[in-house]
This record gives C-alpha cells, structure tokens and sequence, in this order.
C-alpha cells in the first residue's frame, strides 16, 4: 500500500523531472554567421492576409513577404519563410528555429523580457468588425453583457480588452481565420482588432453585412523580433528598415497591399533610432530559465478549469452510457435492422476522430441552422463517443450473464424487474467495472481537445496562460501534473466505489 | 571422490528457509532417491542444485569442483552438466516436440543442426514420441510431454540428471509409461536424483535412498534399508503411513 | 446542401487532392513510426521492469514513473510539451518530427505496459525451464518468452494503434499538416465546413476501418490454439 502510494506521488513528480533535462537554448546567429551561410530565416504567419498568407500558387504572399524579401535582398543573403503560427514567433525565437519574426509582433514588456525588437516596421490600429446585427456606433456601444467579442489567443489585445472593455463576454479562438468565422456564425458578435489584418476573411461570408466602426481604440507599434541579445543582426536590421522607411519602400508596400496609408503612421523619433543600428542591448541574457511564479499564481484559476474539464467528462459519460445500455440492450436482444443500425453507429463513431467530429459539429451544423455553444458541442461529440464505446463494453458485460444463472432465477420465481436488478445488473456490473472506470479516465484526458474550441478547461485555460506568460513549459507541467493528480483521484475513488458496491476485485465473485 | 557433494546446504525463498543444512553425498553412476513428507524440501534441494533458488549458505561440488552459484560462469558449467526434468514438464509451449529437443544443443552449445537432430529423432523413439516430433506440446498429453521433457534431458548428455517428481502431475493411467522411460535410464551410467512418492518405482530403481524431513536428510540407506529397516522414527513412520495406503 | 455541391469541383482539383493525399501520409507515418518505436522502446521498458538486478533499481524506479505520467497527461498536453521542450534543444526539427516525437513518448508508455502484462503472462515454468536448459537472459527473452507473450500482446498493442491514427488529429494544433489540418486549411480556404470536415472524416474512416477488422481478425486467430 505505501508502495503504491509512494509511486503515485513521485508519478506526480516526473513530468517535472522529464522536462527538467531539457533546458539549454540554442545560440543564437549572429549576422557573419548568416551572411556566411547566405540563409536568413524569417517566420510569417501563413494564414494571415494581407500580411501573408498562401496565394494560388501556394507561395507565401503579402506585407510581411515582400518586407522578409527586402531585407534579404539588403542582407545579400537567400530567404528561407518559416511558417509560424502567432502563438509560435516567440518561441521560435528562442529556440533559433527562425532568425527574424514578423507576423505584426506588438512590442510589448512581457515580450521584451524574452526577445529583441527592432525599430517598429507599421503600427497598428485597434478597430472593431461587426455586423449589421449588432447596434453599435463607436466601441464603447460595446461594453454590454450581452455582446460577446471574439479573440484570438496569443494576441496582445486579449488582455487589453479586459481593460477597455470588461462587460462582454470573450470567446477565445486559435486562428485569424476562425475569428470571422465566429462572428459570420453568429457565435460572437464583433472582433476588437487591427481591422486591416482581419478585413480579407469577411470576403469568404459575401452574405453577411459586414461593417467597421470608425475611431480606432488604441494604437501600438508593430516591429521584427529578433533573439535576445542577437545585437548584431538587430542592429544591422535597424538600419536596414531605417533605409526602407526613408526610401518609402515600406509605405509603398503598406499602399500596395493594404490599398490605402497606415491609420497611424510610425513616429518619426522611433524610425530615426535606426539610422545607426540604434543602442546595444543588454544582450547575454540569452538561454532559458525556468520560472514558476507567473503559473504558480494562476493556480486557482487552473484549478477551476479542472473542474471543468471532469464536467464536461462526467457530462459525457452519464449520456454515453444512456446510449450505451440502449445500444447493447438493442444489439443484444433487438431485431436485426436495429442491430445493424447499432453497429453501424459504433463501427462509424469508434473508426473516427472524435475530433473531426466535433469539428463537423461546431462548424458544419450552423451552416443547417443548428448553432451549438462550443461546450454543448464538445459534450456532445464525446457523449456520441461514449455511447459507442460504452455500447461495446456493456454488451461484453451482457453477454456475460450465463443463461444458467438466469434460468435459476426464473425458477427461484423472480420478476423480470428484479431479475434485472438482483442478478444481471450486479454480473454485469462486476464484469465491466474496471474497462468502465478506465474509460471515464481516458474521457477525462481525451476532454482536452475542447480547448481546441475555445473551452476554458484545464488545457484551454493553460493555453491561454502561456499565450500571455509566454512559460509555456512551466505552465504545462504544472497542468500535466494536475492532469496526473485527478485521473489519479478519479481512478482511486472509482475503485474503491466498484469494490464497495459491485465487489469488483474480490477473489472469487 | 564422489560426484556430486552437498555440504551443509542452506536455502529457501525470501525470509522463509526450506533447508536447514543438507548434507548428501552421491556416487558417480548411483540412483539416488529423495523420499519424505511433502515440504519436507525434496524439491527445493533439487532446485537449488540447479541454480533456480539461491543457496544462503553451504557447499556443491561436481566432479570435486565447488560450484559458486552467485557466478554466471559457475553456473553455467553446471548447467551443461546437470539438467533437470520437472513435475510441470516446463516444455516450450511455442517449439515443437523437436525443436524442444534441439533448441539447446544447437543454439546454446553451438553444435551443428543436423547432427543434434538426428541424435534428437533418436532420442524421441526411445522415449516412445518419435512420431510426433512436429506436433507442438499443447496438443500432447501430460504423459507424452513428460517424455518429451526426458528426451530433451538427455539431448544435453547430462552427468547428473534431477527428476523433480515427474509423474506427479499426470493421469494414474499416465505415470506407468514415464516410469518405464527412466527405468531405462537407471544403471547406463548417468548419476541421478529422484524425488518421486513412487514408493514401489523408488525401492525398485534406486541404489540408495535419502530420507529428508524439515529440511534435512535424516537417514540415507539402500531400499531395503530404509524401507523395511529404518533407524530413525521419522522414517518409519512416514514409510508406515505410505505402504498402509 | 447546394452551396456543397457547387463547391464540390473545385474542391476536388487536382491540387487539393494532392495535398490531402499527402496529409494522409503524414497520418499514417506518424502513427507508424511512432508506435513502432514506442513498441521497441515500450519492449525495453517492459524488460527493464522485470529484470531484478539490484542496481538498476533506479532505472525501474524512474520507467515506472514515466508510464503512469505519460498514461495519465492527456496527449494534446504532450504534444503542446514536446514541441516547446524539443525546440531550444533542436531547432532543425520539424513539426512532423515533434509529433512524431509526442506520438513516440506516449506509445512507450502504453505499449509498455501491453508487453509487461504479456511477459507476466508467461508462466514461471517456461522460464525456469530455459534457466535450467542455460539459456542466457537474451536467448531466454527471444527464444522462449517474446514468442508466447506475443500472442497476449498483440490483441491490445493493435488495438491502442488503430486507436492512436484518430488521436494523431490532435497534432494539428501544432500545425502539422496532417489529415485533420488539411482539413482545416482547405476550410479556411472557404470551403464548406460540411465538405472539408466531411472528406477527412470518410478518409479516417477508411483509414480506421480496415485497421480494426485487421486487428480483430488477428486477435481471433492468436486466441484460436495452434493446430500444425
């Protein structure tokens, strides 16, 4: 017993453990080393028009592509595009997967404490999108309960609209893309952002009555990350853009793709600190340290999102396992066109991702007039799951039921009800218990992938932690040791509940 | 020199000692039977012979070599010159009848295949399974496995060879056909112990008999001996308590 | 319904199926390379727990810590590791490779348990037997423990892998583009949700389908007692 127990605790211990022997940081290229290798690696978001995103072609295009193109071209060196994802540019930094990261990187202090910026490239301006739906005329006709702003996680905006605007409710999503998305559904009615940026996937819903609301919020300034204490290339970079922003080459590329002049302009102060390369960094402070301070004071706010998460896993295993006595009663017992519908319902579910599945549920049904909530969605497409997987299980445990036992029964002058009750259910029960219990555990892991649709449980709200801490690491081993504590609780306590009630475990049932 | 002496064995399984200092000596061609109450460490001894249970104190030694249990090298020798035969047959469920045969010989002792399986053929007909060399063990008696089980013994030219009560686990209907196998044996030179509760197979095979009773021998005599003279009280009572059955 | 089936030519271009066909492969080599690695390691694991040398005590102590955690992280929680543990210390790796990294981890886990349970199948005797016949520890292991644990391994060990190819949808969010991001990029395209989700569930299926029947066959005939 203390033997069990002790593994278990030190169980909690080694996601710590794993993770702790992989801390050194790559170093980063300096600019001889890059012009000597003739590669200079530039991330850009590939689903970000008109910054970059995919053309026809299947090239990458756009502000972001044409800028990397012009400073490659000044370096004197080839152009290698690293696809980067927004959540991604800083962590790419840091490991020197890429050496420069556009992708409108707002400068901000948090990111500044882990990477370098240059001399801003563009600003941006904070607008709003929304429809004809919504009565609004400025952004503060916003600040209601009864809106619900749609955002992207990763995006400096997110906690600067707790700020501004703290009475709508938030609906967190992982693309540009599914932004608009979101509020084409119908599942958020306005999109608090750089209006440029977003505008070109309004084009994909021609039905909508797409508007923006004129004053901009907030403005802020957009420029190339480069590794902490790369001072070299950043420097060489600083004056580079300098020379583009006195040449008008970046203005001419804002008209091009943007058709129209930057909202904000850039200061002329910030561009001139380019001229020599600008001041020298504190520099060194290169290579990773773990820190758990900025998780650790989350903690509270995790742990809600675990009670989450063993919601939506209880949710769906109460309906699954509806489904699932229905299903094996009726593939037991029932006529064959029944049987044959049953075993097509599990063989289909059971040889799909419930992830796919849920995708076709939450983007795919609006478009017939069913609009499910993220949460009702994910419940749903794990119940549908459940009630597959718990029909195979339960019939296992159906079949078990020796006739024998059964005609015993009759004779002894049982009801059907008891019958049921006294000599199935507990033959059942024992047979079954432990593949139940050990699936209600897998549920608890596989309710993860509602953080994919915006669900604030436990992985959800890790994601968005990290998304604004930028401890990524930290804030997971932390989560997967949560993870590791509950399926430990759930195991424990479902064991000892089979024992008490269904005598599963003792020798000789 | 005697073959094989057992000094002042000690062994048993965790905290729990089956021998409390066996002493026994045996000649080199001698039938050695181990007779006495069940847990009385019959089959401890044996395996302890063999190297599957440690002992914790005490000597072995072959030919007038100690054998050191706690070396792989040691061990190994021994093993290629003693095997044992076991109540539970122990074949490889996923060899045939043949393969059992030739597995050691030719993988462990690197001798050349063809050679092993004619002597392998050879050895199957003795034992009276020569006709079923490609049937796998599953699909074979207990009687024909334990037979199967002797001929791999003998595959390996064992100087000694231990029977761990080999008929034990077998139909009544079975033990007879075993028996007639090592009946056989018995006398071609090859040293061996037997723990059986074959009182009658005991009395006519052996040329002594070892009297064991908590972990240790208590009286060794030829059969007649010890079955119809015994010195000690354990050993008459526990031949008494056997022929009244 | 009819905006899909407007769509459907152009979403059927040549170009488009090219680069599903693709994703799939990527599915498939993930699932593939990363099971069959987390087997052999899984198979190391496994032997490792059994074996009952005193000084590796440690070493078994600290494999068995790593199967309960990594049975008990949810596999998005791996990957979402994998990929910002993996990168400071190999930059030149790509996402696939992460994934394939993640899918790797978490089948070493569970497939080790598989194979611990299908060695503890064998019983005692067979081993004994092979001490006393001096086998060595690899010629016991190979000769005559790994061929009768197989046929208690394999049942689950297909079993875990046909589930596995559907949990691999998961490394999308990374960005890999597998089956399930591919989907996702052709629907952020403008393509109809119903279209592009729809076509990646059919491909799982078939993906799926004929691995389980594959699977439930084999478990019939291993169950079924050898007659030769």
């Amino acid at each position: 017993m203390v033997d069990r127990w002790l593994r278990r605790i030190c169980a909690c211990l080694s996601l710590l453990l794993a993770a702790g022997l992989l801390a050194p940081a790559a170093d980063a290229r300096p600019i001889d080393d890059i012009r000597r290798e003739g590669v200079l690696r530039v991330g850009v978001n590939p689903n970000f028009p008109p910054m970059s995103s995919y053309g026809d072609d299947g090239q990458l295009r756009g502000f972001d592509v044409d800028i990397a193109r012009a400073l490659a071209r000044r370096l004197g060196v080839r152009l290698q595009l690293v696809p980067t994802e927004a959540a991604q540019r800083v962590p790419f930094l840091i490991s020197g997967r890429i050496d420069l990261s556009l992708g409108a990187l707002t400068i901000t202090p948090e990111r500044q404490a882990l990477i370098d910026f240059t001399i801003p490239v563009h600003s941006e301006a904070m607008g709003v999108i929304t429809t004809d739906r919504v009565a609004a005329e400025s952004w503060q006709d916003l600040d209601r309960a009864d809106i619900t702003l749609v955002n992207m996680r990763g995006n400096q905006s997110v906690e600067l609209l707790r700020e501004k605007l703290p009475a709508p409710q938030r609906l967190l999503v992982d693309g540009n893309a599914d932004t608009i998305r979101a509020i084409a559904q119908g599942r958020a009615d306005a999109l608090v952002e750089n209006v440029d940026f977003f505008i070109g996937f309004t084009r994909n819903y021609p039905d909508i009555g797409w508007r923006v609301l004129s004053d901009p919020i907030f403005s802020s300034l957009c420029a190339v990350g480069v590794e902490k204490g790369n001072d070299t290339l950043r420097r060489e970079v600083n004056r580079q853009l300098h020379a583009m922003h006195v040449e008008g080459e970046i203005a001419g590329l804002w008209q091009r793709w943007y058709a129209a002049e930057m909202t904000v302009p850039v200061p002329a102060a910030e561009i001139a600190a380019g001229a020599d390369g600008g001041a020298a960094g504190e520099g060194g402070a290169s290579g990773y340290r773990f820190a758990f301070g900025q998780t650790f004071e989350r903690l509270p706010y995790l742990l809600g999102g675990a009670l989450v998460t063993l919601q939506i896993a209880f949710s769906a295993f109460s309906i699954g396992a509806v489904i699932g006595l229905f299903g094996a009663l009726g593939k037991q017992y029932g006529g064959p066109a029944l049987r044959r519908a049953i075993g097509f319902y599990v063989t289909f579910v059971t040889n799909t991702p419930a992830l796919v599945q849920i995708f076709l549920l939450y983007y795919a049904l609006p478009d017939m007039g069913i609009m499910l909530g993220s949460l009702t969605a994910v419940i749903i497409g794990l119940a549908l799951n459940s009630g597959a997987y718990l029909t195979e299980i339960i019939r296992s445990g159906v079949a078990s039921v020796r006739r024998a036992e059964l005609d015993a029964a009759i004779v002894l002058g049982l009801k059907p009800v008891q019958i049921l009750w006294h000599v199935m259910l507990p033959h059942i029960m024992r047979t079954i218990f432990r593949p139940l219990s050990n699936f209600f555990v897998w549920l608890v892991l596989g309710s993860s992938m509602a953080a994919l649709f915006g669900v604030e449980e436990l992985t959800g709200r890790a994601i968005n932690i990290s998304s604004v801490n930028l401890r990524t690491i930290e804030t997971f081993m932390v989560v997967g040791a949560i993870y590791v504590v509950l399926t430990l609780v759930a195991s424990g306590a479902l064991t000892l509940l089979g024992r008490h009630a269904f005598g599963v475990g003792r020798k000789a049932g | 020199m005697r073959h094989l002496d057992i000094a002042d064995l000690h062994a048993g399984y965790g905290s729990q000692q089956i021998l409390h200092g066996v002493s026994l000596s045996v000649d080199r061609g001698e039938v050695l039977s181990l007779i006495g109450p069940s847990g009385s460490g019959k089959s401890t001894l044996l395996r302890t012979l063999i190297g599957l249970t440690q002992p914790s104190a005490g000597t072995v030694s072959v030919g007038g070599e100690a054998v050191d249990y706690a070396r792989k090298a040691d061990l190994a020798r021994l093993r290629d010159r003693m095997t044992i035969v076991f109540q539970q047959y122990n074949l490889f469920q996923n060899m045939t009848v043949l393969g059992n045969v030739t597995v050691t010989p030719v993988k462990i002792r690197k001798r050349p295949a063809a050679e092993v399986e004619a002597r392998a053929r050879a050895l199957l007909d003795r034992v009276g399974m020569g006709d079923k060399c490609d049937a796998y063990p599953e699909n074979l008696s207990g009687g024909q496995q334990q037979r199967v089980a002797i001929a791999r013994a003998l595959a390996l030219d064992p100087e000694i060879l231990l029977l761990d009560e080999v008929t034990s686990a077998l139909d009544p209907e079975r033990v007879g056909e075993v028996l007639a196998v090592i009946r056989e044996l018995a006398g071609e030179g090859i040293t061996m112990l037997i723990v059986s509760h074959e009182m009658a197979f005991v009395r006519e095979v052996s040329t002594r008999v070892a009297m064991m009773d908590a972990g240790r021998v208590v009286e060794v005599g030829t059969p007649a001996q010890i079955f119809e003279n015994p010195t000690e009280a354990r050993t008459r009572d526990f031949t008494a308590r056997i022929f009244r059955h | 319904m009819d905006s899909v089936l407007a769509q459907a030519p152009a979403f059927f271009s040549a170009g488009n199926i090219a680069f599903v066909l693709a994703a799939l492969w990527r599915t498939i080599a993930m699932t593939a390379i990363g099971c069959s690695l987390g087997f052999v390691f899984g198979l190391g694991i496994a032997i490792l727990r059994r074996s009952t040398i005193g000084w590796l005590a440690p070493a078994r102590w600290l494999a068995a810590l790593y199967v309960e955690t990594f049975r008990r992280v949810p596999f998005l929680v791996i990957l979402i590791m994998a990929l910002f543990a993996l990168q400071p210390v190999a930059p030149q790796l790509s996402l696939l490779a992460i994934a394939t990294i993640a899918v790797t981890l978490v089948a070493t886990a569970f497939l080790s348990e598989t194979i611990r349970g299908g060695l503890d199948s064998v019983p005692r005797q067979q081993w004994e037997g092979a001490a006393a016949l001096n086998f060595g520890a690899w010629h016991t292991l190979v000769r005559v423990m790994l061929p009768q644990a197989m046929r208690v391994i394999l049942p689950p060990a297909s079993a875990f892998v046909v589930m596995f190819v559907k949990d691999t949808s998961l490394a999308s969010h990374l960005g890999v583009v597998e089956l399930t991001f591919s989907g996702k990029i052709l629907v952020n395209r403008g393509f109809s949700p119903v279209l592009g989700f729809g076509v990646i569930l059919v491909l799982y299926f078939a993906l799926s389908w004929p691995l389980s029947i594959a699977a439930a066959r084999l478990e019939k005939r291993l169950a079924a007692p050898r007659h030769r």
